[in-house]
């Protein structure tokens, strides 16, 4: 039997994230940006699933920081130091030889706490918008209605470029654990 | 001048009141007449640089801001430069349209401008602040006139607020409408819009026919030697004001300069910024295209933080009367009375134009026209506003703005000296003013406000900074 | 500021609706003081607008406007005078207005109010702060004075504050550009009647701003059907055309411009453009474009540059990195050993 590389709370955490994720993304652009070729009908639609997929945003990251040992995903110092450089040289090419980190490789890592930290800003930006009057004196504090919409939209520009950079590397670069995260095992 | 500059007694008025702005007046006075004036505006706001690096679009959202009762001269002009910079016109409503509500905004200032600003320094005015303390006591208009002029100045305030219903209608919302753009208007023609527009129109002709006309009359009847006061010669400069046509072939209020009484052709390329007394960095004399805004306060020699554009080296006169002369519909003098006259003549007939333009309005058609700002070239656009010629010289790269520079009808008519030391229009009119008592010149108030001078328009600064003279009369 | 309304036992009997109504002419004015510093003059010709009560009726029953350089008679050291006696004889009880930013750089010489008694020039900075001690109220009259915009816009020239920064008190922010006469004579009356009204986290009265311009727009449904004007002129939803509504608190939709309640920009088929909002003409602009421009070091750009940017660095740095991982043969590689190791495991099960 293969080693056991992601728990089931895992698994159904990432797979609830995907979904919901792209529900924010699509429907966060449509939303700057509508257009009726994208599928949906009216921007009343867009809201109503932007929203509705951020209570599962929530909830879903609120239970991830619950559960998750984040240590697991946290940069040491090594992966910023000896370990990032053994890492690029292969990613870019330098080195044929594959080098062998534990479960996260640094890019992995420093990907996975990126996300730590853009997805709660990006919601909590969200939520100010939700309830602007309530949260006025946070709005200000982020520099307006106005600054927080162009924090959102350059937080989800730069979210959505990462999760293709992740979805492309799960298909190509560590296939071997690609089956992990459907069965739990390598 | 040949008078000694240092002689006479000194009069500063600081703040000038009634002036769109701050700014202050300086005189020297020798036997009853003024032999030397200074002024300068005192705030300075440097929207130039404001303006680097944005869309060119903004333009005439942006430069509206630079002056609160003749906002809709700065968006014409902003879009004048951005539409010389597409390369595109407005559609035939549009520009009619932008001229309904420049217009709308010109008359509103006209009328304030008169019974707000000028009035007070003639009539007795009621016990109500800010009317009292009053400006004079050389109050002559019989009781029943100033009442008269009284009742008028209260209800100027309800007719000028109907000017800018038309800005309103038209344009959303006064003072700063949003209806003038590069590439037309926004609001649709149709029969209702235009029957409201007639019917305020309507009423504000009949103020000016009824009410205004009478009263400046009543002035010049009883200060005729007004006629004479702040008087310089014909040295005028317009550029065209509402153009007929999109392709602006000709203006309703033409361009042109007038030099020494001889009319001629605007070259804009002959106007220069004369940087000498002011306390502006950069080359002496520039073409405005080129101009740089560098305040540095310490600049040595400066008095002025307002610059001090010439016409091939002249200080021009812009105006109701610079443009009424142009196209020779007023040509008795020039003097503080023969500027408040053309101004309301001026008025009436922009009233006629009004109607005209609103009957030739085509309902149905376009009136915004649709285009790509260009990543990079210039733009000038120039017009007539309510004070004079005003002119922004716009230059686009990488589709933002790289440089703007405007110049305001009040930097011409409130220009300190020039590089040669020749005063500027104001300074000019007010030299040989009588001054009768040095504790109340008023004479010198009525000559400036006659200008109608914005220093908001200035959007440059003076820095008061003055030898202790040998006596002051701070009034 | 406390959000509560002053109790009602601390007004002046001569001071209510009550008072107005009954005895127009002999009773007495509430002193106001209208303070224009870096300014365009926008707002107190918007007061002008004002059309129920006209600014006549306002003068003779309503507001003792003791200084306003637009409008007062006297000039020159008789103006000043004015300003320097109501800072003295009607200190406590007087309004200040005041109109403008207020311009800090070069020690305040950007702006005067004049020259004292004394002869020495007065910056507005300095008479804002003098006159804001003595006064009862200080109310901050359209955007520039409220936040500081939009002459403070980058790179602020003229390094300009809004009026809260520079005293002590609290300052009523009545913002727009211009302010609708309705906002100034509204807040003007309820601080004479009532004294100070409701206010938002930003010291607005929330009767005036209580609501975004999107919330209250006739055009709302155009909105949430995605119906949108493409250009200037068209008389659908002008979100996509750059309208700052949905970040811009103010009741234009509703109250409408101007004195006689006729119209409003996005009635004129163009953007609101946010002039309210304390990010006006910084943040709120470009006017034409929904989000407002990213500064990078020496250059802006627009949000969706950085959106395409982005996209165009991803696409091209995984095209890259896919032609050498083929190249090199690491993806087949990869490839081979994940395959490789499903297919064992699938030979596991049969057995």
């Amino acid at each position: 039997m293969a080693k056991l590389r992601h728990p089931l709370p895992v698994r159904l955490f990432h797979w609830l994230l995907v979904p919901t994720m792209l529900v924010e993304l699509v429907t966060g652009f449509q939303l700057t940006n509508f257009s009726p070729r994208w599928g949906l009908r009216n921007v009343s639609s867009a809201k109503k699933l932007h929203f509705a997929a951020a209570y599962v945003l929530t909830a879903l990251f609120a239970a991830y920081l619950y559960g998750r040992n984040k240590a697991e995903i946290v940069p040491e110092r090594r992966d910023l130091g000896s370990r990032l450089k053994k890492f690029l040289a292969y990613e870019l090419f330098l080195t044929p030889k594959k080098p062998e980190f534990p479960k996260y490789n640094p890019g992995q890592k420093l990907l996975y706490s990126l996300w730590l930290v853009l997805i709660p800003f990006v919601l909590l930006l969200g939520w100010l918008l939700y309830f602007p009057r309530f949260f006025q004196k946070w709005i200000h504090l982020f520099g307006g209605l106005s600054n927080v919409r162009r924090l959102i939209y350059l937080v989800s520009v730069v979210l959505t470029a990462s999760i293709a950079g992740h979805v492309y590397f799960a298909l190509t670069n560590s296939v071997a654990h690609l089956k992990s995260i459907f069965t739990g095992r390598t | 001048m040949t008078t000694d500059k240092n002689a006479g007694t000194r009069i500063v008025i600081n703040p000038t009141t009634r002036t769109m702005g701050a700014s202050q007046v300086e005189v020297r006075v020798k036997a009853g007449r003024v032999v030397d004036a200074r002024c300068g505006a005192t705030v300075f706001r440097g929207f130039e640089l404001i303006l680097r690096d944005r869309d060119p679009r903004d333009a005439a959202y942006i430069t509206q801001r630079i002056c609160g009762i003749c906002p809709t001269a700065h968006a014409t002009a902003a879009s004048f430069a951005v539409e010389d910079l597409a390369g595109i016109r407005p559609p035939h409503n549009g520009n009619l349209l932008r001229n309904l509500i420049f217009a709308g905004d010109l008359l509103q200032n006209h009328i304030r401008h008169f019974y707000l600003f000028t009035v007070p320094d003639y009539v007795r005015v009621p016990e109500i602040r800010p009317l009292t303390p009053p400006s004079t006591t050389d109050c002559r208009l019989p009781r029943a006139e100033n009442q008269r002029l009284i009742d008028n100045y209260f209800q100027s305030i309800d007719v000028s607020r109907k000017a800018y219903e038309i800005d309103a209608l038209l344009g959303g919302k006064a003072p700063h409408p949003h209806g003038i753009l590069p590439g037309g208007g926004s609001v649709p023609v149709t029969a209702i819009t235009v029957l409201n527009l007639l019917s305020i129109v309507k009423t504000i002709y009949r103020f000016i026919e009824e009410r205004m006309l009478p009263d400046v009359y009543t002035l010049a009847e009883h200060y005729p030697e007004y006629f004479e006061i702040g008087a310089r010669g014909v040295d005028f400069l317009n550029f065209g004001l509402f153009p007929v046509d999109p392709e602006a072939s000709a203006h309703h209020f033409p361009g042109a300069a007038m030099i020494g009484g001889r009319k001629e052709a605007v070259d804009s390329g002959e106007i220069s910024e004369h940087l000498r007394y002011t306390h502006f960095e950069g080359a002496p004399v520039e073409h405005p295209s080129r101009g740089d805004t560098r305040p540095n306060p310490d600049k040595p020699g400066g008095y002025s933080w307002a610059k001090a554009p010439r016409y091939r080296g002249r200080a021009l006169e812009g105006g109701p009367l610079a443009q009424l002369w142009t196209c020779g519909d007023y040509r008795r003098g020039v003097s503080v009375l023969d500027r408040l006259i053309a101004r309301v003549l001026l008025s009436r007939e922009v009233a006629g134009l009004m109607r005209k333009w609103l009957t030739a309005l085509k309902p149905g058609r376009p009136v915004f026209s649709h285009f790509q700002v260009p990543k990079s070239g210039v733009g000038v656009g120039l017009t007539g506003a309510m004070r004079g010629p005003l002119g922004h010289w716009l230059e686009v790269e990488g589709g933002r703005i790289k440089h703007y520079q405007i110049i305001t009808p009040t930097a011409w008519n409130f220009s300190p000296h020039d590089d040669q030391g020749g005063p500027g229009p104001v300074e000019e009119a007010l030299i040989g003013t009588p001054v009768a008592d040095p504790n109340e010149p008023v004479e010198i108030g009525r000559v400036l406000h006659s200008f109608d001078p914005c220093m908001s328009c200035v959007a440059h600064v003076i820095v008061v900074d003055r030898p202790v003279p040998d006596r002051v009369i701070v009034f | 500021m406390s959000s509560r309304t002053r109790p009602r036992r601390a007004l002046r009997t001569e001071h209510t609706p009550q008072a107005a109504a009954a005895d127009a002419d002999r009773r007495e004015k509430h002193p106001l003081v209208w303070l224009e510093t870096n300014t365009c003059h926008g707002n107190i010709l918007s007061l002008l607008n004002s059309q129920n009560p006209d600014f006549g009726v306002l003068l003779r029953e309503l507001l003792d406007l003791y200084w306003s350089n637009t409008l007062m008679g006297a000039k020159g050291f008789k103006s000043i005078d004015v300003l320097e006696k109501v800072m003295v004889e009607r200190a406590g009880e007087y309004i200040l207005v005041v109109e403008g930013t207020v311009p800090t750089a070069a020690g305040g010489r950007y702006a005067y109010v004049g020259l004292r008694g004394n002869g020495e020039p007065w910056t507005v900075t300095d008479a804002v702060v003098e006159l804001a001690a003595a006064a009862k109220h200080v109310v901050a009259v359209g955007s520039c004075a409220a936040w500081g915009l939009p002459f403070g816009a980058h790179p602020n020239p003229t390094g300009s504050k809004p009026v809260s920064a520079v005293v002590n008190q609290p300052v009523i922010n009545v913002p727009g550009c211009p302010a609708h006469p309705d906002w100034i004579i509204g807040t003007l009356a309820h601080l004479v009647w009532y004294g100070i009204p409701e206010l938002d986290a930003e010291n607005r009265p929330v009767v005036f701003y209580g609501e975004t311009i999107h919330n209250l727009c006739q055009r709302r449904h155009y909105f949430e059907s995605g119906i949108f004007a493409r250009e200037i002129g068209e008389p659908w939803c002008l979100y996509k055309i750059g309208c700052k509504g949905p970040v811009t608190y103010a009741d234009c939709p509703s109250r409408q411009w101007s004195g006689e309640h006729l119209n409003w920009p996005v009635g004129a088929n163009t953007p609101c453009i946010g002039c309210t909002s304390p990010e006006f003409l910084e943040r709120t602009a470009p006017f034409f474009e929904h989000l407002p421009d990213v500064h990078l070091p020496g250059v802006r750009v627009r949000p969706n540059q950085v959106g395409l940017a982005t996209g165009v660095a991803t696409a091209l740095g995984i095209g890259l990195h896919l032609a050498g991982s083929l190249l090199t043969g690491r993806l087949q590689k990869e490839w081979k050993k994940g395959l490789g190791k499903t297919g064992s495991k699938f030979r596991l099960k049969r057995k």
